[in-house]
């Protein structure tokens, strides 16, 4: 099971600097097992009780024809597939901006799995930017989802 | 609380339509929640000393941020409550964090369908989308995609099944009356 909690400061020595960061080289990602406790917690958590993420019923009535995770579960699933000494953990690190294009939705189920890499390094109005590229795959291989992201590097 | 926008008439997603909002008040509470349920634990949302005393450039926030990407969330869960129920997807989301959401403060998203074009049996729009706090400032603007199925905008095609289970899924949100969503 994953914990509930992250000592962020426990690896902080291991994780890449910005200058350390590699562009174009991926990062070390693991499996993840979608289950439907992560989907229901990510939901509530936003608030978001549509039927689709919990009423089994309805949502096996849907045109999805089952449950379905919301779009943003993206969100557990990359620190989920992520090793606890990537650099997005950083402590400090901002998040500038993201965007996402959703090719199909996730489901409970689904052992989905992660290609991450850092596409390009900014420096830019005294701050160090890094720009995350992201591609989610179902067990099929299929794409769930693509991101890109600008973070802010806090050194 | 209800769904929004589903009062068993479905909006018509034209130019100019505006997604009802999704207003939040952002607690501490709800911040580690979001960190929980997202397995991000960053300290700049959990640490308040840390925060106190961090330097972020010429940044400084003085108390644990709210997650951009809860906001962002926010954000297409406005998308989502309108379009799912038509029988739609949500495409496509971009958005600048352009304030930091501190605990207190009220978010309420905001969307605006700017362009749409048919596209064979799908209707696809461009919209944009904002977040504000309660005070007016921006906390995250960009623009979102989706479609629906044209047969599912008023004088839809009857005949096809889109429009028929779109229908059956408005009235039962209808009869369920104050249905489940939370939030704000």
């Amino acid at each position: 099971m994953y914990s509930m909690t992250e000592d962020y400061w426990a690896d902080d020595e291991r994780r890449a600097t910005w200058e350390e960061i590699e562009v174009g080289v991926e990062r070390t990602t693991r499996p993840v097992a979608l289950t439907l406790q992560i989907i229901q917690d990510y939901a509530r958590a936003i608030g978001d009780l549509n039927p689709l993420y919990f009423d089994e019923d309805h949502a096996s009535r849907s045109r999805f024809g089952g449950l379905i995770a919301p779009p943003t579960i993206h969100v557990p699933l990359l620190f989920l597939a992520t090793e606890t000494t990537d650099w997005m953990r950083t402590p400090g690190t901002i998040n500038a901006g993201q965007n996402w294009y959703y090719r199909r939705p996730g489901r409970p189920g689904d052992v989905v799995t992660l290609r991450a890499r850092a596409l390009d390094k900014v420096y830019r109005n005294e701050r160090l930017f890094v720009v995350h590229d992201n591609v989610f795959f179902d067990a099929a291989g299929r794409v769930l989802c693509t991101g890109r992201g600008w973070t802010v590097r806090p050194r | 609380m209800h769904w929004t926008g589903l009062d068993g008439t479905a909006p018509v997603i034209a130019i100019g339509y505006e997604f009802p909002p999704v207003e939040v008040l952002v607690t501490r509470e709800m911040i580690r929640a979001y960190a929980a349920a997202s397995h991000d634990f960053n300290p700049l949302h959990l640490d308040d000393d840390w925060m106190k005393s961090a330097d972020f450039g010429p940044t400084r926030f003085g108390s644990v941020i709210a997650h951009g990407l809860m906001t962002y969330s926010l954000v297409t869960r406005m998308l989502t409550d309108v379009v799912y129920p038509l029988g739609g997807w949500h495409e496509r989301c971009e958005m600048r964090f352009t304030a930091p959401v501190l605990p207190g403060d009220t978010v309420r998203t905001a969307g605006r369908v700017t362009n749409v074009r048919r596209m064979g049996d799908l209707l696809r729009y461009a919209a944009s989308v904002q977040a504000r706090k309660e005070d007016g400032t921006m906390v995250a603007t960009g623009d979102a995609m989706g479609y629906v199925p044209a047969a599912a905008l008023p004088g839809g095609d009857e005949r096809n099944p889109d429009t028929v289970a779109t229908r059956r899924a408005l009235a039962e949100l209808a009869a369920e009356g104050d249905g489940p969503v939370a939030g704000g």
